[in-house]
């Protein structure tokens, strides 16, 4: 729980902080309520006590650090200040959360950082120099940024996969999964676990299911491999090998269901209510604030092999309901809900 | 019932009928918020030739909320499927996204069927039940990133 002498300094404030923290509109407002309110607190206090004087100084210091690192990189802080979660886009667009335990003044020694990369198994510690009671976040961010780079090459594998087959292992890929079950059709699955540092290598393989197709396929797969190309994307190389072309997932990709011949589901609708016109009674429906009558489809996704519509109210009432969803300057980034890509909205 | 979900129901419930993935049927929807769909176990798996039927419960604000799904009449036997009908599915929970709908959710439930290799119920399954409350969304799911 909250640490003893941030604790003492706080003493009373707790329901001022869970209250500020939940009306606060972005991290940045909420980081100053806090900075404001431990200086008060301080303030407030005789100052016979050193170590507390000490703590509301560490404190002040993590809040600037984390100001420095730029606030577009902060996704989440909890009301007891002992984990923040820094936000990081690689080079593929994609984001990463990268929770650290902020260590209690006076115990400076390491940060305790929860990777989610292929091959981590635990937190890392990471040794901190003690010098001006800095954490160092910075090279935290920037050593997980060099990370991050090594395996570019194995998450546009296996992102690509993700979004053009359909993977049923795991429920809920991580980015620390290199294995995948990917549906083959007629209750056949084929399994691979790729090699993070070759990821357009052959992978480990084996089929599951029905016993004799599932040796046809073997079989194939034995044949073809030779000709196994490092040079294409592992996707087309899988179907290569399997001399098919890899099912998508059912019913969630547009042409899919434009094929169902309304006019409607030809790709102009929203994505999430399937209509082209918001309903004329939606605008009171919803805050009652912002007429959305007429509307249409005007938000999309920026991924270019995603390209979704959605209503504006549409979008920013998912977005608002889901919890990693993160406001910074008004602005509402999340993801979108049919290929994951960052998107970001504002309030209609 | 809002006008969102209406409109969206009512082209899912179309769609359904119109063009039903194999091994899915639309057994009732007597009104826009409660439906059951047949789902066949397929073949050459450890559900050929079994039935089940999956209660589709759909929130005034859905698609932004997810359905509830349950297995109801008879419970496969599953290690994700309580014998309450409860299913560990995340896409049912927390990664509920409107991009899913009723036909790829049945789907995505017989393609689970269809991958286990064990026919056994969860491990925790008594305890579960006893514990459970009437709606699977009131679980606090940890979800198993294991193979089946
Ligand atoms: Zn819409
Ligand atoms: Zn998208």
């Amino acid at each position: 729980m909250v640490d003893g002498e941030l604790l003492e300094v706080l003493k009373g404030c707790e329901e001022v902080l869970r209250d500020r923290l939940s009306r606060s509109s972005s991290a940045e407002s909420f980081l100053t309520d806090f900075k404001d309110l431990v200086e008060s607190m301080l303030s407030a206090r005789p100052t016979s006590s050193n170590s507390t004087e000490w703590s509301g100084e560490y404190y002040a210091a993590v809040v600037e650090e984390l100001r420095a690192l730029g606030l577009h990189r902060l996704h989440d802080v909890d009301t007891d200040f002992e984990e923040v979660t820094l936000q990081i886009i690689d080079a593929g667009s994609r984001r990463h959360l990268l929770p650290i335990t902020i260590p209690r003044p006076g115990e400076l020694r390491h940060l305790t950082v929860r990777m989610d990369l292929p091959g981590r198994t635990g937190p890392a510690k990471i040794p901190v120099s003690r010098t001006g009671g800095r954490l160092g976040l910075a090279e935290v961010v920037q050593a997980f940024e060099k990370t991050l780079e090594e395996f570019q090459p194995l998450w546009d594998q296996l992102d690509d996969l993700d979004v053009n087959t359909w993977i049923v292992e795991p429920d809920q890929p991580r980015r620390s999964h290199t294995y995948r079950r990917i549906a083959l059709g007629n209750n056949l699955y084929l399994q691979i676990d790729i090699d993070p540092t070759s990821p357009l290598a052959p992978p480990a393989y084996k089929f599951l299911g029905a016993d004799r197709a599932a040796a046809k396929c073997r079989e194939t797969a034995r044949k073809n491999i030779g000709a196994w190309d490092a040079t294409n994307l592992l996707r087309k190389n899988i179907e290569s090998l399997l001399e098919m072309t890899l099912p998508s997932r059912p019913m969630t990709d547009a042409s899919q269901r434009s094929a169902l011949g309304s006019h409607e589901m030809e790709g102009k609708e929203c994505g999430i209510c399937y209509s082209r016109q918001l309903p004329i009674d939606l605008g009171g429906d919803i805050d009652g604030e912002v007429n959305g009558s007429g509307a249409v489809p005007d938000q999309v996704c920026r991924n270019g092999s995603c390209g979704k519509l959605f209503h504006h109210r549409c979008l920013y009432e998912w977005l608002r309901s889901v919890p990693a969803t993160r406001v910074v300057f008004g602005a509402w980034h999340g993801s979108c809900p049919y290929c994951s890509a960052v998107i970001t909205t504002t309030k209609p | 019932m809002s006008n969102l979900s209406t409109k969206r129901l009512t082209k899912e419930l179309a769609e359904l009928q119109k063009k039903p993935p194999g091994g899915v049927t639309l057994e009732s929807a007597d009104n826009l918020s409660q439906w059951v769909v047949k789902v066949e176990g397929a073949k050459d798996t450890l559900y050929q030739n079994e039935v089940f039927w999956l209660r589709f419960t759909f929130p005034s604000n859905y698609p932004l909320e997810s359905p509830e799904v349950v297995f109801v009449r008879n419970i496969p036997i599953h290690p994700h499927i309580y014998s309450n009908g409860h299913i560990c599915l995340s896409i049912l929970y927390d990664h509920w996204s409107p991009a899913l709908t009723i036909s790829s959710v049945c789907l995505s439930i017989l393609s689970m069927l269809s991958s286990c290799t064990n026919k056994e119920r969860p491990p925790d399954d008594s305890r579960y039940v006893a514990h459970a409350a009437k709606s699977p969304k009131q679980t606090n799911w940890a979800f198993h990133d294991d193979t089946v």
